[in-house]
């Protein structure tokens, strides 16, 4: 046991006296301040996450009229084929039925489709 | 000269210069403490580093109720053993790297010896290895292993005592 106790007791250094006190507390200063950084940069990188998560959960800035986006697909689908295109007459049709049509846009919210019809209903009187 | 307390308070209240002089006086023990385990400077360095650098945040927040000698022991044995666990897995994998048993080179030797010692030190239960580390590097008295683990100075004893039987079976001391 006495051996083994001095064998290890002859591992033991004691103080260190040569270190450079000055370079080791520059090495910290320098870790200390990359820590503060780091810390710095992850509680940014956090709270952009939170803004970005907040954001889609509340769809902030998407359009609230989902029919100026699909504006298009949705002329076709309600009236399906365009004034333009029908074949026929348009004088054969009564002007109840005009008058209900212009409406039945205005209420919609249509108002250049109105417009056109009743310029396209004036153009035909006038021929 | 001013005690450890009162270069903390001053710390405490804002002066930066207090913790460097704190560093200053203590730098030496702590590297030669983690020398002896590690044999080697650069990690001795490194781990000192990572002591002062979380006695940096937790000196903040120190209560006085113990000495800091006391204090600085826990952190340095707690940065001890775990660089001990790491190179106990470490070791498993380079076992080929031993030096050649029958070189007579006295350096590579002794070198070899402290090695073999530490390794086996690592390989010990946590209580037994604390006080070990505590006894061999750092030269504390029972009393202040006991303040510095928490545990009786019997425990402390006893704990030193299986580790030399254990150390001395491991390494085949007759």
């Amino acid at each position: 046991m006495i051996e083994l106790e001095k064998r290890l007791n002859n591992t033991r250094v004691g103080d260190v006296q040569k270190t450079n006190k000055d370079e080791f507390l520059s090495k910290l200063e320098t870790r200390l301040q990359n820590s503060k950084e780091d810390r710095r940069t992850m509680m940014t990188s956090f709270t952009m996450l939170i803004v970005i998560c907040m954001l889609t959960i509340t769809q902030y800035g998407v359009p609230d009229r989902l029919d100026s986006v699909y504006y298009v697909d949705e002329m076709e689908n309600l009236l399906e084929t365009d004034l333009w295109n029908i074949s026929g007459d348009s004088l054969v049709y009564d002007e109840s039925y005009l008058n209900d049509m212009a409406y039945f846009l205005l209420e919609e919210g249509y108002l250049w489709e109105t417009y056109e019809l009743i310029n396209e209903l004036e153009q035909e009187e006038e021929i | 000269m001013q005690n450890d307390h009162e270069l903390i308070k001053e710390y405490q209240n804002g002066d930066r210069t207090a913790f460097d002089k704190i560093v200053r006086r203590h730098l030496s023990n702590t590297i030669g403490f983690f020398f002896t385990i590690t044999g080697d400077r650069m990690s001795a360095e490194d781990l000192a580093q990572d002591v002062f650098f979380k006695l940096y945040k937790h000196l903040k927040n120190f209560r006085f109720e113990a000495s800091f000698s006391t204090f600085l022991y826990r952190v340095n044995l707690n940065a001890a053993n775990s660089w001990l666990s790491r190179n106990k897995w470490k070791n498993l994998l380079h076992l080929d790297q031993a030096p050649d048993r029958g070189a007579r080179d006295t350096e590579v030797e002794d070198e070899w010896n402290r090695k073999e010692l530490w390794d086996a030190i690592a390989k010990l239960p946590k209580k037994q290895r604390s006080v070990v580390v505590m006894r061999i590097a750092q030269e504390l008295p029972y009393e202040e292993i006991s303040e510095t683990t928490g545990m009786s100075v019997g425990t402390a004893k006893v704990n030193y005592h299986h580790a030399l039987k254990t150390l001395k079976k491991w390494l085949k001391y007759d």
